[in-house]
């Protein structure tokens, strides 16, 4: 395989959930580890609630994917009745996908936003 | 302790109201947003009927002189603690020497028009009357009986911290009440109703009325289709409340508002639930509202709906915090 692409497969597989990839051939093998993938975290919900991306009087997201955020910030909320209790990111990182949807109704530790933190360098 | 560092005029200290004076001739004032100011003492764990400050022009800059838990309330206005933003409808702690500032409404789902920062242990001024709410006609009440001015300090009754970090979905989403797109308020008809033309009670029913920028505390100004009356009456002055919608010479009707005076004696064509009178009190200068006949059973039963909003929210905020107090 040519060596001219594996930065192209580096760039797919860290956009993935894929955390490793070996390829054999004749003429050698190549083995990607991708530590993003493996290094996610999970912001979980503390509790029952239906899981909100914003704020109900908002539009914007409190944490789109591709923010930056710092840990203890809200980056979700909880709504249980007229009550909102705030979902926070665990450690500071960056928001790579939505575990839930907006409005989604979800139990205690339920998955709502993956974050890379950004002590470990995401490289494959 | 809070500091005001802005210029702004017209933001008082509000309660719920200084209601049984108007057989003195003194008004009620009183939160223009009832609602906004009980919800954010609920939140942090206040009196429902603590003093609050009522902020209607922005922006509004306060600092805290030693910490303090507060809540921001009503009017979305992209609040921010030293820079870092404060969700809406939220209670948060402020430390010693931190600036909270409160910018121009905008961009929310709910278009209104006022904010209340409210305080641990709610603003600490003398109760006058029965209320802390300003008295801006008498001079008393309040912080010395005038709205706040740049180098106020005001004291919270219980300053220092609480548990905070959580917030409510404000009513205006929780019990929405929509026609049109725009807030229906709900009126009873009042003593002079039946004097106006089949036309007139109709247009009052049937057309938006917009909110007139000769709008404050004292009442609402109105345009919209002309009122009237089959044949002109002449009435002496008569007691008068918040919530009575009068229509002078003119055709347009005024609702008179928390500051209003306890007389009047224009013809009144309806008079605005209690329950609904804080959702007008948010309408902005320039946007328009709908009004919806109602009965008394239903006035009163609406009533029971704001307190059905404001008892689930003591309830759920009180274990909460027990909650997060306890882990």
């Amino acid at each position: 395989m040519p060596f001219q692409h594996i930065d192209q497969i580096s760039a797919w597989l860290e956009g993935s959930g894929i955390t490793l990839l070996e390829l054999h051939g004749p003429a050698g093998s190549v083995r990607l580890v991708n530590d993003a993938a493996s290094s996610r975290v999970a912001v979980t919900a503390p509790c029952v609630g239906v899981f909100l991306h914003r704020h109900p009087l908002s539009q914007a997201e409190l944490a789109p994917p591709g923010a930056q955020v710092g840990a203890g910030q809200v980056v979700g909320l909880l709504q249980i009745g007229v009550l909102l209790v705030p979902v926070t990111a665990p450690r500071d990182g960056r928001v790579v996908a939505r575990a839930a949807e907006h409005g989604a109704v979800v139990g205690f530790g339920a998955k709502l936003i993956e974050l890379v933190p950004l002590t470990s360098q995401a490289s494959a | 302790m809070i500091e005001v560092l802005s210029q702004t005029a017209l933001a008082t200290v509000q309660d719920l109201g200084r209601t049984g004076a108007l057989g003195h001739g003194v008004g009620n004032s009183g939160a223009m947003d009832a609602m906004a100011l009980a919800s954010g003492n609920l939140l942090l764990g206040n009196d429902e009927t603590d003093a609050a400050i009522e902020i209607p022009i922005f922006p509004f800059v306060v600092r805290f002189h030693g910490a303090c838990a507060f809540a921001v309330t009503g009017a979305d206005c992209q609040a921010t603690l030293d820079d870092r933003p404060v969700l809406p409808w939220w209670t948060c702690q402020a430390d010693e020497g931190q600036v909270l500032r409160l910018g121009l409404p905008a961009g929310s789902a709910w278009r209104a028009s006022r904010a209340y920062l409210c305080v641990a242990g709610g603003i600490d001024v003398p109760v006058v009357l029965g209320s802390r709410s300003t008295q801006l006609r008498g001079a008393f009440g309040g912080h010395e009986g005038r709205a706040l001015r740049e180098g106020d300090r005001l004291a919270a009754g219980a300053p220092g911290m609480r548990a905070v970090g959580f917030g409510a979905v404000p009513p205006a989403l929780a019990v929405p009440r929509l026609l049109g797109g725009l807030p229906a308020i709900r009126v009873l008809p009042a003593a002079e109703y039946g004097l106006y033309t089949g036309d007139s009670q109709a247009a009052f029913w049937d057309h938006p009325w917009k909110i007139t920028p000769q709008s404050d505390r004292y009442g609402f100004r109105l345009s919209g289709p002309t009122l009237q009356m089959t044949e002109p009456v002449e009435l002496r002055s008569h007691g008068i409340v918040p919530g009575v919608i009068q229509v002078p010479q003119g055709g347009q009707p005024i609702v008179q508002m928390r500051d209003a005076q306890p007389t009047g004696g224009y013809p009144k064509i309806g008079t605005v639930i209690e329950a609904d009178l804080w959702r007008l009190g948010q309408a902005p200068i320039g946007s328009q509202v709908r009004f919806v006949a109602c009965g008394w059973e239903e006035a009163i039963a609406a009533t029971d709906g704001n307190r059905a909003y404001l008892d689930e929210l003591r309830r759920l905020t009180g274990l909460y915090r027990s909650l997060s107090l306890g882990g």
